[in-house]
């Protein structure tokens, strides 16, 4: 819901601000002078932030989509224009298709859980019991972490002889051995995935817990009242009314989700081998190991084409079945 | 309206105020200050034992006295940080005067115009003298017949470091460390006690260290990476036996080696839980502190019938193709090459020959063995791809850690190897 802007000026009519013994053609002039003033300012105002966008977000997309019609090296940094050369090669390679198959389970992946666990803890958060403010306050403490001190966190909770993840699962009997998690190109990528799903679920946490509670008991009451069980509560008012912040939190954590750069490359850096090279690792591998910027570019257009794409279908979805209010 | 007014005036002029601070940034400064007293900047990487800022403190008082309004601003930085820094400085002209260079980064930056070629200032000089250096290390600097640096250090890929303790535990005479790789798995084998202890700690993650140490049990077996022509010779049968023999090896070492650093295998072997280890002599330093049992070092068991031979590595000095002060650069360099001064500044093996014997002798355990392993080592390929062509070589060793068939993973890594060639030339 976008914001309104109220200027309590504007919102009286000309009639109401006529001060007593002025004429009313002056009220008008005073008026006129009074609006330009505002638009002036509002302008003034606009001016910095919209400078500011367009210094570190325009110019950057521009040249990187410039960049990626032009092949460079360490060697020969001059950028030369090659057209279609970049995206013939990448969207020929495997290594695209691993990337991209990579990106995409490891963003369904983390959105749904958190999604899940964000709406559970949220609920259960909600409820009345001792210790719940303690609780609520832990519950933020994964989100505030610095992403790449939970990388070397999780990397030592996942050494296979000292990590207590081992030790847990060997102890119950579920793991024979003791498997390196981050080490095996077989169960790395779910290992960052559930590292990433601890580390955001906070933030699903507290949007839907001030959504849950934003629910009226009354609508809840009527419900109960008509005969409803605590699940037919639960998902024919509960949440619907939840509808537009979940909503909403489902489109941030996807594209945060998807950019997301720091854990995964502390914990892997993409490795073993291209197991967990997702885009924003494999551009930074290409434009500041490799030095090739024009490849850089063109992955990086392309990761902005797909994040584009979801989101203009996700958004069409939702002004069909009611918008994000 | 008025009230909008003062907010809106105090919030412009922060902007301003703002806007006009950042643009007096750091402006570059590798050149002379026009008038008044020169700065020339020399740039080097953090070293493991000594604080490499107090060797520099001497060398840069001598220079600065030799020098009156000279001033030399000394900076380092960590080695995982020193290439991408460097890169960045360099691409936007605020590098340094004088710089240290690995050995296989030197071919890159002279084929990208960044270093200037020092053969002039090396023929009228009477302090830098090629026969004075280790061979390896002077061969190093040479790319397109011209020289490109002076040597500063000089080391070898490397020397296998046992625990003498775990040795005996387990029946072995310590004083008679395997020699040859048939030995080698025979002892991994009966040291291989998981998961307390195991026979081998191996290098296996995505970075160089992966490719210098494979590329000494090439080397041993008589592989080689790029042949005498500049072709691609990755996938020879010399190189797959090679890398079925790290392959065994793998099964004598913890799990995660795709993901262990050399860091982490000195760990493992400071917390005795590898056996034996491959690196170099410059972790005696960390072994003296942190391994509290008997370690010994030995030149690396060699295939059957053949000799060790290891991968050479270390760093030159070079001086910045855009510098102001390209003369008195030199003559920090000439400086720096002198033997008291370059035992001052290195903790790895100096390459001037006679204080690189003496450092040896001095400062590290079983000299001899060092000394051997430097004697019979070989380069890697002085490619201005190198980089690229590691990258692929680390790739396919990832593979192989992931158990994939050697031969094809290899015949793979050739052919992008030659691809990186073709599109590079």
């Amino acid at each position: 819901m976008p914001p309104t802007v109220r200027t309590t000026d504007v919102s009286m009519s000309v009639a109401e601000r006529v001060a007593p013994g002025q004429a009313p053609g002056e009220a008008i002039a005073q008026e006129k002078r009074r609006h330009r003033r505002q638009t002036a300012l509002r302008v003034l105002c606009i001016i910095p932030p919209v400078a500011l966008l367009g210094a570190l977000v325009a110019y950057p997309l521009a040249n990187a989509i410039y960049l990626s019609f032009t092949t460079s090296s360490f060697i020969n940094p001059d950028p030369d224009f090659a057209g279609l050369v970049n995206y013939k090669a990448i969207l020929t390679s495997d290594t695209f298709l691993t990337v991209l198959k990579n990106s995409l389970i490891w963003t369904v992946a983390v959105v749904a859980a958190q999604f899940v666990i964000g709406l559970a803890s949220a609920i259960l958060l909600s409820q009345k019991f001792k210790g719940r403010l303690v609780l609520r306050s832990m519950v933020i403490l994964p989100w505030i972490m610095p992403g790449v001190i939970a990388g070397v966190l999780w990397k030592l909770l996942y050494d296979p002889y000292l990590g207590p993840v081992n030790a847990l699962a060997g102890g119950l009997g579920l793991v024979d051995g003791n498997p390196a998690w981050l080490g095996q190109a077989s169960t790395a990528l779910a290992a960052v995935v559930i590292a990433a799903i601890w580390k955001g679920f906070p933030l699903s946490t507290i949007m839907y817990m001030a959504a849950y509670q934003g629910v009226p008991n009354e609508l809840r009451e009527a419900a109960r009242s008509d005969g409803a069980n605590a699940w037919q509560v639960f998902r024919h008012v509960t949440l619907p009314a939840m509808a537009p912040t979940i909503r909403t939190t489902v489109l941030l954590t996807t594209v945060w989700t998807f950019n997301y750069f720091d854990l995964v490359y502390v914990m892997t850096a993409g490795g073993p081998g291209t197991s967990t090279e997702i885009f924003p690792t494999y551009i930074y591998r290409e434009a500041f190991q490799n030095v090739r910027y024009g490849v850089a570019g063109a992955y990086g257009v392309i990761s902005v084409v797909l994040l584009s794409i979801f989101t203009v279908v996700y958004l069409r979805q939702l002004n069909k079945s009611g918008g994000l209010d | 309206m008025t009230r909008f007014k003062r907010p809106a005036l105090v919030g412009a002029a922060v902007l301003a105020f703002v806007s006009v601070t950042t643009g007096c940034g750091d402006d570059s400064d590798s050149g002379s200050d026009g008038g008044g007293s020169k700065v020339i900047t020399i740039w080097d990487q953090e070293q493991s034992a000594k604080d490499i800022a107090e060797g520099y403190d001497t060398v840069v008082k001598q220079f600065e006295k030799d020098h009156p309004g000279v001033t030399v601003k000394v900076e380092t930085f960590p080695f995982a940080q020193y290439r991408d820094k460097m890169l960045v400085a360099m691409k936007g002209g605020t590098g340094p005067d004088v710089m240290t260079l690995d050995q296989v980064w030197t071919p890159e930056f002279a084929a990208a115009g960044l270093i200037q070629p020092l053969d002039d200032q090396i023929g009228g000089s009477d302090v830098v003298k090629e026969d004075d250096f280790f061979e390896g290390a002077w061969a190093s600097n040479q790319y397109q017949d011209k020289t490109w640096g002076v040597p500063l250090n000089f080391d070898v890929w490397e020397q296998m470091y046992y625990n003498a303790d775990l040795f005996k535990a387990a029946g072995l005479d310590p004083d008679k460390p395997p020699t040859t790789w048939s030995e080698w798995n025979d002892a991994a084998k009966k040291l291989n006690n998981p998961p307390n202890s195991f026979g081998m700690g191996l290098i296996g993650c995505k970075d160089e260290s992966v490719s210098v140490m494979t590329d000494s049990l090439i080397f041993s077996n008589g592989g080689e990476i790029l042949d005498d022509n500049g072709d691609v010779a990755f996938d020879s049968p010399e190189n797959v036996a090679a890398y079925e023999q790290y392959q065994a090896l793998l099964d004598y070492a913890p799990n995660g080696t795709a993901g262990a650093c050399e860091q982490d295998i000195v760990n493992q072997f400071t917390a005795g839980k590898a056996a034996m280890i491959l690196d170099g002599s410059w972790q005696q330093d960390t072994m003296k502190t942190a391994a509290k049992f008997d370690w010994r070092i030995a030149l690396p068991p060699a295939p059957d019938g053949e000799e060790f031979v290891g991968a050479l590595g270390g760093w030159n000095l070079a001086v910045n193709a855009k510098s102001d002060n390209s003369d008195l650069a030199f003559e920090l360099i000439e400086t720096l090459s002198q033997p008291e001064n370059q035992a001052a500044v290195n903790s790895l093996i100096p390459a001037l020959q006679s204080a690189g014997e003496k450092f040896v002798n001095d400062n590290r355990q079983q000299p001899e063995v060092i000394l051997e392993a430097l004697a019979s080592g070989r380069p890697r390929p002085a490619s201005p791809v190198y980089p690229q062509l590691s990258q692929v070589q680390q790739a396919a060793v990832q593979d192989i850690i992931g158990g994939a068939d050697v031969k094809s993973t290899l015949s793979d890594a050739a052919d992008q190897m030659q691809e990186v060639i073709d599109t590079n030339s």
